[in-house]
């Protein structure tokens, strides 16, 4: 597998002295979708816009299929975007809309209309090339923006939030039929969300962002099993934040005392010496509900929340209130409020974090 | 009656407004109809085409249509490349300096321009003659048509102003994203996206070509238009119906071109289709085209400041270009003699008209977008006819339809500010408009559902939310009703001294330098105004807050 996309210390800073990108590094492999996942101002749209050329970068470089692209103007480079509003162009057709790109590169006559209307059938789209893009739905809309891009085939796909104007229903469906496109057209794509699970669902790898820079890069099972920062878990998904002190060193593992018990944690970030206190994170799926026993943390229930397949919990334990959830078989029994439970949390579940 | 019964005050309401704009509008232009088509003996129109057939009218209508076309084509461009230079070109202080440059001619009563093109590039002009040498005559097409372009084109220039702002930046991105040059970004979405733009503009400023008679008498020399010539007939030749006949032929083209504008560009526009706020950023243009731009804006700013410059100059001198002498006799001449009664005259007739216009056009835009009166929508257009018509020809309407029995009103102040009411109303009726369709429902609806009455909600509510747009219409008709000729032109007589009239007289009498000072004035009290009006409502607004 060959780099399609390098980016190399990539920094934006504002004339106002903001500093969006901050010494950003990303990779981006042939034909892989890499989600940009973060809050609000993490820098991941300022990210894509610079791989776009709509912003200049205070420093760094980027290098797309083996050429800098960073000094071309934004109309040379080969990397098609879906825009967050789609961007359509109200003044023309559906077809034109999609041929747009094309007509500029001097493609007329049969070729034209036969790549236009692939891309339309590709996205669905078939016959309603004459629309204007307000007769359109939403996910429509979306459709001929992705259509737009593809058309030109293009070395890079770049996807601005494309689904936050959608409802849900609509999110959900238009996420996977990206990922499906995605993956037959096998074009390299980098994605930017603040939707975990749109992340999840179409990523082969998230690059979680924080404060400019890329705060963890892994598969979305990597993150979420081995947050790299305590950051990282809480964005990716739930995750409980329990004190601990190391007791003892085995090997790699640590020996923990947590929440009066003692805990054998193989996956650990960072050097922790004895005696030193840590930070355990545990998901609530991994906390279960059982009877009091020997082996178990005594918790109370708090609140008990039925959710369908799952329930949800919040508990009080040793001071400290955890959250766990379990899955729910149809007839299971929920615990109720107040009442005294057993918490099972195997070695496995336990992950110590360097913060 | 449904309505009556559900809304009695919006029903009274619309009684009013309806025997208002038939008093005060539709029976003047009626006057006209009736005095091109009724002779002594009843029905005879054969006087009117008589007229019309004769060669001489034939030549006049080509003057003014080309003149307006001309007048469109030049100043809409020209309003495009400067809103495009603010837009997109220049930066920082010089952005604000090309605004304000673009909307002085703007204030400018109608003599000004004219007057100062004159000063600086007539036959004994401070640049063509003086700094240059050359023998040129400003009087004719070419003058008529640089003085027209430089007072248009800030009408452009606002309507491009407004589109430019509205544009979705990510438009732009996208096209430059699929591979195409500034230029072709230029070319194919700002500037198909702004066609609406050029053609609003255009037409409106055809109309105002069309309707200006203050520079054509001024500077057209033997270029004879449709508002000078029927102006002309009424006071040299004593000839209403040769005024009425040209007054119809002018009606024709400005009617058309106005309802064109409104009922098909002004429902045309594809600019405002995005729904929420994009984050891009507008995009630069091409490097060659923005310093082309750039220079082209400069040398309009810099023509501006020197034409209002060269008026305040004439003002001060005997005679600007000849003897250059500074005095002050110009502003004893004016403020002393008649000129100070013109002054009072007409600023007080316009500070009447202007708070009534502003809530005709206000009451009128609330029957439409808010009540459900059957008619609504024609008291709207028709309305709208006050602006439409030329002010020649409404001014001719009301001195035909208002100096004989049952209303005799010529010589009173009450014919004036009918004249302004009716002229300026239109302009207050769309900005309100456009104000109460921002205004969610909602928010009255919560009003009322929390016990308010009707006339609380529009006072509370629905009035502070529009205040705004009010101001905007009693300052526009303010500045019109000090500035205009061609509505008042014919009106005028010794009871009543109006400023722009007195400014034609001393033009007549060769007193330049009377007329210039006259404009300084005009000028002064208009400024004064627009920033004394701001203070008032701004002061307002604090107290609401508080």
């Amino acid at each position: 597998m060959t780099t399609m996309l390098v980016v190399a210390g990539l920094s934006k800073r504002f004339p106002n002295g903001a500093v969006a990108v901050d010494r950003l590094d990303l990779e981006v492999q042939e034909g892989e979708l890499i989600a940009l996942l973060g809050p609000s101002g993490c820098g991941k749209t300022t990210t894509l816009r610079c791989i776009a050329g709509f912003e200049d970068p205070s420093a760094g470089t980027i290098t797309l299929a083996g050429r800098r692209i960073d000094l071309l103007p934004a109309n040379r480079r080969n990397a098609t975007m879906v825009f967050q509003g789609y961007a359509l162009f109200p003044h023309l057709s559906v077809f034109e809309n999609v041929g747009y790109g094309l007509r500029v590169r001097r493609v007329s006559g049969a070729m034209l209309t036969e790549r236009v209307h692939g891309a339309l059938a590709l996205v669905g789209l078939a016959g309603l090339g004459d629309r204007r893009p307000q007769q359109l739905s939403g996910g429509q809309q979306q459709r001929v923006a992705l259509a737009r891009a593809l058309v030109l085939e293009p070395k890079l796909l770049l996807f601005d939030e494309p689904l936050s104007n959608l409802d849900a229903k609509l999110r959900e469906q238009m996420r996977l039929e990206i990922r499906t496109l995605q993956q037959r057209v096998g074009i390299t794509s980098v994605y930017v969300t603040h939707d975990r699970v749109e992340a999840m669902t179409l990523a082969d790898r998230i690059a979680v962002m924080e404060g400019g820079r890329v705060a963890q890069l892994g598969t979305p099972r990597q993150i979420y099993d081995e947050p790299a920062t305590r950051f990282v878990a809480g964005f990716i998904g739930k995750a409980n934040f329990v004190p601990a002190t190391v007791t003892r060193r085995a090997g790699a593992d640590l020996v923990l005392d947590m929440l009066g018990q003692v805990r054998h944690a193989s996956s650990v970030v960072g050097d922790h010496p004895v005696g030193a206190p840590v930070t355990a994170m545990i998901r609530p799926e991994a906390i279960e509900l059982v009877p009091a026993g020997p082996d178990t943390v005594p918790a109370t229930v708090v609140t008990a929340s039925f959710l369908g397949g799952e329930a949800s919990y919040e508990l009080s334990c040793a001071g400290q209130l955890m959250h766990a959830t379990a899955a729910m078989a149809r007839g299971a029994g929920l615990q109720t409020a107040g009442a005294a439970v057993g918490l099972r949390i195997g070695d496995g579940a336990v992950r110590v974090l360097a913060d | 009656m449904i309505a009556v019964r559900r809304e009695p005050a919006a029903a009274l309401l619309a009684v009013l407004v309806a025997a208002g704009l038939t008093f005060g509008l539709l029976y003047p232009l009626v006057s006209v109809l009736r005095e091109a088509i009724v002779g002594e003996s009843g029905f005879d129109p054969a006087p009117l085409v008589r007229i019309l057939t004769n060669p001489v009218p034939q030549a006049i209508v080509v003057n003014t249509v080309a003149l307006g076309v001309l007048s469109g084509s030049l100043a809409t461009l020209l309003g495009f490349a400067f809103a495009l230079t603010v837009a997109r070109a220049a930066g920082g202080p010089f952005r604000t300096a090309f605004h304000y440059a673009a909307l002085l001619p703007l204030i400018a009563p109608p003599f000004a321009i004219a007057l100062s093109t004159v000063f600086l590039f007539g036959r004994q002009g401070l640049v063509t003659h003086g700094l240059l040498g050359l023998e040129t005559d400003p009087y004719g097409l070419s003058g008529l048509l640089f003085v027209q372009v430089i007072t248009f084109f800030p009408v452009a220039y606002l309507i491009f102003d407004a589109l430019v702002d509205q544009l979705d930046p990510a438009l732009e991105e996208a096209a430059l994203n699929l591979g195409a040059s500034r230029s072709r970004v230029l070319r194919t979405i700002v500037l198909p996206l702004l066609r609406p733009g050029f053609a609003a503009a255009f037409l409106i400023i055809f109309v105002e070509s069309l309707a200006d008679l203050a520079n054509p008498l001024l500077i057209g020399g033997d270029f004879n238009v449709l508002a000078s010539s029927a102006y002309l007939a009424v006071i040299g030749e004593f000839d209403t119906r040769k005024a009425v006949a040209y007054s119809l032929v002018l009606m024709a083209p400005s009617l058309i071109a106005y309802f064109v504008q409104r009922l098909w560009v002004g429902n045309s526009s594809v600019v405002t289709v995005g729904g929420k706020p994009s984050t891009g950023k507008a995009q630069q243009l091409d490097p060659a085209f923005r310093v082309a731009l750039l220079s082209l804006a400069i040398a309009m700013a810099v023509l501006v400041a020197m034409l209002y410059l060269a008026v305040i100059a004439g003002a001060f001198t005997k005679l600007l270009g000849l003897d250059n002498t500074v005095t002050l006799d110009n502003f004893r001449f004016v403020l002393f003699g008649i000129g100070g009664r013109a002054m009072t005259d007409t600023t007080f007739l316009s500070a009447i008209a202007a708070p009534v216009a502003a809530v005709v056009g206000l009451a009128i835009a609330y029957l439409v977008v808010r009540t459900r009166v059957p008619g609504r929508i024609a008291f709207d257009y028709l309305a709208m006819l006050g602006a439409a018509a030329p002010g020649i020809v409404l001014g001719l309407g009301i001195l035909l339809a208002f100096n004989h029995r049952p209303v005799l009103l010529s010589g009173t102040a009450a014919i004036f500010v009918i004249a302004f009411v009716v002229r300026t109303a239109p302009v207050s009726l769309r900005s309100s408009v456009t104000a109460l369709l921002q205004i969610d429902p909602s928010l009255e609806q919560a009003s009322a559902n929390l016990g308010a009455s009707t006339a609380t909600t529009i006072r509370r509510i629905t009035f502070p939310l529009v205040r705004r747009a009010v101001l905007s219409g009693l300052i526009f008709s303010f500045t019109r009703n000090m500035t205009t000729l061609s509505t008042v032109a014919l009106l005028v007589t010794p009871n009543w001294r109006i400023m722009t009239s007195q400014i034609l007289n001393e033009i007549d009498a060769q007193r330049l330098g009377s007329g210039a000072a006259y404009s300084t004035i005009l000028i002064v009290i208009v400024l004064t105004a627009i920033v004394a009006l701001n203070r008032l409502f701004g002061r307002a607004a604090v107290e609401v807050a508080t």
